[in-house]
């Protein structure tokens, strides 16, 4: 795929994109059903939400590679390991090809997930406002002290792998951040507004091992109208 | 107590398709880092009072601590592996390398499957030296936690995305292939050398029963799996057997304390095993007594428990 018909599709896809709220919803064709009789899934590699050219303190080649290679890739990645588990006889097969395919499965699943919301969290710039911001101030105190535990657990998880992740909590109708550090750990019923990847494939390419101006940078560009839609959504479910 | 930087020994310039300014922002930004902060970490649990401090913040520093100590170990072996022709391997290492994958090809083919695994996250491979069965094992690793006990890395690579990002993009089989080239293998050599001197865990012995002959249980497998004519006496002790649920396939149960009324019952030809739960003085004394009237007897090393272990076959102990 040449350079310029990558940003044609994705100039095309933010312009739609602009109009649309993000979704977490995975789009699965209903399907012919494999031999065992376990219905076929396929996930579906979503477009980039914004164009890669014009996020600021992100290069283009960066945003491209991560599109690509990570979130593509896991969801492809996905598609493989759903494939194989379909066509598995789960009684007769040995402990670690379950344990293994299942692990794989969640941090495939999850890599997809989260890849999402962090795209969608990107391009936007200043600070969250109406409803979301007054959360924030309720469960932190202030947005500036939420901005300084947030950005301190991502610059924490520097030099591997990891998310920093805003989460609603529905037991206790609040905001937390969530530390992980890797694909695999979530909040328990969290559900996630706004993701920062830590992996070091999220920046190395442009800020080498300085992940603290990586996460000063994400802290100016956070698309807060997702993220605001997402709690408004969240926060009243009963 | 302070750790000191290991400098680098390879030259950056010469290095075939790894650019100096990766290898320079790995070193500084990565080992340095992990470095500095292990010497922290260790100046903070020094200026703590045991007596005051609550077990979670211990914890929380060790497990850190860990981390970072590993992390520089690792670094420093990844960076000393690195500065070679990596096509050209030494004869100690090919033979070694023959021995434990059968063929450098073979060796390196899964050395490099688990590198590409461990692409798009973090990670270490490691060839490691084994010292219980004196052997070469590849070891993946996710994170610098995650290592064999006991083992002795003699190579690294380094999977960590911060390893090959700059240079090589999401492109970890580019990294991989160029790492391969690259590898320092007089360096991995003299390491192997020095790891095949350190000696295996010291077994415990049971110095009371040094000279009676004994056998281990995958023997006793062995033998029975093929055949063999062997008596097997179960001597465990009778106040044992009220508790027994099982005995082991093949055996019979004698009372130890009473040799004498069963002891005209065994085949004066057929060589004996003797067991008893863990493997300690019954079997043994059991044994000793059926040497010294003539019997080619020996004991189960590991007792009944040992056979277990195995997945020995086992049946109701009626």
């Amino acid at each position: 795929m040449s350079k310029d018909q990558t940003r044609r599709n994705f100039v095309g896809a933010a312009g739609i994109a602009a109009a649309t709220v993000a979704t977490t919803a995975l789009l699965r064709p209903a399907a012919a059903q494999t031999a065992t009789g376990v219905p076929k899934t396929e996930y579906a590699i979503k477009k980039l939400p914004f164009d890669p050219a014009k996020i600021k303190g992100i290069s283009e080649k960066l945003l491209v590679s991560h599109y690509e290679n990570n979130y593509s890739g896991a969801v492809k990645r996905l598609n493989a390991i759903t494939a194989q588990l379909a066509g598995l006889d789960v009684a007769a097969a040995p402990v670690f090809v379950v344990n293994g395919l299942k692990r794989e499965e969640l941090i495939a699943t999850n890599s997809m997930i989260i890849h999402e919301l962090y795209f969608d969290g990107l391009g936007g710039e200043g600070d969250p406002k109406g409803a979301l911001a007054e959360a924030l101030k309720k469960d932190f105190g202030s947005v500036e002290r939420w901005k300084a535990e947030f950005s301190a657990v991502g610059k924490a998880l520097g030099g591997g792998s990891g998310w920093v992740m805003l989460s609603y909590s529905p037991r206790d109708k609040r905001l937390v951040n969530t530390w992980a550090a890797d694909h695999t750990m979530t909040l328990a019923n969290g559900r996630p507004i706004l993701a920062l990847d830590m992996y070091e494939h999220a920046y190395q390419m442009d800020y080498g091992a300085r992940a603290a101006a990586y996460v000063d940078a994400f802290m100016q560009i956070i698309r807060w109208d997702n993220a605001g839609s997402l709690f408004e959504r969240y926060s009243k479910e009963t | 107590m302070q750790y000191h930087l290991a400098p680098l020994f390879c030259r950056p310039w010469t290095l075939n398709g790894i650019t100096p300014r990766l290898i320079e922002s790995h070193y500084e930004g990565n080992y340095g880092s992990a470095l500095r902060r292990l010497n922290a970490i260790t100046e903070e649990l020094e200026a703590l009072d045991p007596a005051a401090t609550s077990a979670e913040v211990v914890n929380r520093l060790k497990r850190d601590e860990a981390a970072m100590l590993n992390s520089t170990l690792l670094h420093e072996l990844y960076f000393a592996s690195l500065g070679g022709d990596g096509r050209t391997v030494p004869d100690t290492m090919a033979a070694a390398l023959a021995r434990d994958f059968g063929s450098t090809d073979r060796w390196r083919q899964q050395f490099i499957a688990l590198a590409e695994a461990l692409a798009g996250g973090s990670g270490w491979v490691l060839l490691t030296y084994v010292p219980r069965d004196g052997r070469l094992i590849n070891q993946s690793g996710a994170d610098h936690s995650q290592n064999i006990a006991g083992g002795i890395p003699i190579l690294a690579i380094d999977m960590y995305e911060h390893a090959y990002h700059i240079d090589f993009g999401a492109n970890a089989s580019a990294y991989v292939a160029a790492f391969m080239r690259n590898i320092d293998w007089a360096a991995v050599q003299g390491r192997y050398e020095d790891a095949t001197r350190v000696a295996p865990p010291r077994p415990l012995e049971q110095k009371q029963f040094a000279g009676v002959p004994a056998m281990t249980v995958e023997e006793v497998k062995t033998m029975l799996d093929a055949g063999e004519r062997v008596q097997i006496i179960d001597a465990r002790p009778r106040h044992y057997t009220t508790r027994a649920q099982d005995i082991m396939q093949g055996a019979v149960w004698r009372d130890p304390e009473r040799l004498d009324e069963w002891i005209g019952e065994l085949s004066k030809t057929d060589p004996v095993v003797t067991y008893c739960v863990y493997g300690f003085h019954v079997g043994c004394e059991t044994a000793i007594a059926l040497r010294k009237a003539g019997f080619d007897a020996r004991y189960m090393a590991g007792g009944h428990y040992a056979w277990k272990a195995i997945g020995g076959k086992v049946r109701l102990f009626e």
